[in-house]
């Protein structure tokens, strides 16, 4: 609540392919405000920075998600692409959390 | 009494470059030790000898993976398997609670994961005389209970990571061979091809590790083609979920059709090829159409599908013109050259070679 009165409003697209599975998609859309602290640091992070390195997958990795993050500030749009064997630390809780939110929507 | 008209005799096993009777004879006569034994009696024996000088006299046609299996056969490798626990955290490096020497897990997925991998290592050294995944004899790494209700299963580069399943969607993943065998084969990919992890080059590296998979199962069954279901994963689709496995190689798109998961994607046939940037551009989509082509090869050479089509792909994964991007055509390209480098250039396996990748629209 605070985010809106004192910044633009954010919001982060989240998409989740890949995995062993194919049929394992996920996808949901999500307002800074509906994070958790932690996740919403993290948010921030990825428009303002440090941005966190997102280094490639190891060499030869196979099944791991790919996570595609699209953030939307007015007209700002950040765009990452991370594999779950590759995630930044920092990154960790945000992708926690919209997983998790995709999975409860999904039921 | 009339007479039968004479048959030609069979041809000699001109592709015995990789001594499998040999080693299926000793596996078949006891444990692990015996066939240590054995190997061991074999390494000094003609038999081996011999093999050894056609391997030479053979490696200029030869793809690479030949030599160092003749030579890895010499050295009676090991099997070393450890299994940690992720404690549905993250941590890949958790308690080691199962090891090759130690006794039995009282976790029952440590103890489906040793048994699965250890099926798995068994069939890459008896049918392949491969030594491990990285053919040295690397250790066999599992780590089991791997986040929370995590409905997946991955190869990291050096770990085979196993999730319990969510109960919605699947159930523990190292309960199947299947899933566990095509773990351990995108290692097997990433120390023979390798093959980028995109695109048609992506597809390609999936549908070995199926490929591969499903064998593992078939041989540990003794299982003729005839008799094989072609399904990934048939064990850990949880109940209720409406489908049976997570892939079919010999129809694909018909493995599940289920309200939460959709209609299983995967095109049998190039006509269905699908464009997408999700999923590093349909790996697990369009590894369908080379999954079909290999189960065509096998249906038509009948038999057991690890011996001549499983030989043939294998070879090819290994075979030294096989590029790291390889598109569908150009590896069909190379299973078709050593098909006709193992079999002979006019022979049944290069026919079926050539029909199957005709038979899901890839031109040679
Ligand atoms: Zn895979």
């Amino acid at each position: 609540m605070a985010s809106e009165s004192s910044s633009e409003h954010v919001r982060v697209h989240f998409r989740r392919s890949g995995g062993l599975f194919a049929g394992n998609r996920l996808e949901v859309d999500v307002g800074r405000e509906d994070l958790d602290p932690a996740a919403a640091e993290a948010l921030d992070r990825v428009l303002d920075g440090p941005r966190p390195e997102a280094p490639p997958a190891p060499a030869g990795a196979a099944d791991g998600y790919q996570y595609d993050l699209t953030v939307r500030r007015g007209e700002e749009v950040v765009s990452l692409r991370l594999d779950e064997s590759g995630l930044p630390p920092e990154l960790v809780p945000l992708v926690d959390a919209l997983e998790q939110r995709a999975l409860d929507r999904r039921g | 009494m009339t007479t039968t008209p004479a048959v030609p005799p069979a041809p000699v096993a001109v592709c015995s470059f990789i001594p499998d009777y040999v080693l299926r004879n000793v596996a078949e006569r006891g444990g692990d030790d015996d066939r240590r034994a054995a190997l061991q009696a074999l390494a000094t024996s003609g038999t081996m000898r011999s093999l050894r000088v056609q391997a030479e006299a053979r490696r200029s046609v030869l793809p690479r993976s030949a030599m160092p299996e003749i030579t890895t056969a010499l050295a009676p490798p090991t099997k070393e398997r450890l299994i940690r626990d992720a404690e549905n955290t993250a941590n890949l490096r958790g308690p080691i609670i199962r090891t090759e020497a130690g006794p039995a897990s009282a976790d029952e997925t440590a103890e489906a994961a040793f048994e699965r991998l250890g099926a798995t290592w068994d069939f890459y050294f008896q049918v392949f005389a491969r030594n491990s995944i990285d053919k040295a004899g690397m250790p066999i790494e599992g780590v089991v209970h791997y986040r929370r209700g995590y409905d997946n299963a991955l190869w990291n580069g050096t770990q085979m990571i196993f999730g319990d399943g969510s109960g919605r969607l699947f159930t523990g993943l190292a309960h199947s061979l299947t899933v566990c065998a095509h773990e351990v084969s995108h290692g097997v990919v990433q120390y023979d091809g390798p093959l980028v992890y995109q695109g048609q080059s992506g597809a390609l590296n999936e549908s070995m590790a199926d490929v591969l998979g499903v064998l593992v199962e078939q041989w540990s069954l003794d299982q003729p083609v005839g008799q094989a279901d072609w399904l990934v994963g048939r064990e850990i689709l949880a109940p209720g979920v409406t489908g049976k496995a997570l892939r079919s190689l010999a129809e694909p798109g018909t493995a599940y059709d289920d309200d939460v998961l959709g209609r299983d994607p995967q095109p049998g046939h190039m006509d269905g090829y699908v464009e997408t940037d999700e999923d590093n551009g349909g790996v697990h989509i369009n590894s369908g159409i080379p999954n079909r082509a290999f189960t065509l090869v096998a249906q038509r050479l009948g038999g057991r599908a690890w011996e001549d089509a499983g030989r043939i792909w294998y070879a090819s994964l290994g075979h030294e013109r096989l590029l790291p991007t390889a598109t569908f055509r150009q590896f069909a390209r190379i299973t078709r050259y050593v098909a006709s480098t193992l079999f002979g250039a006019g022979s049944r396996q290069v026919s079926a070679v050539e029909e199957a990748w005709d038979g899901v629209g890839v031109q040679l």
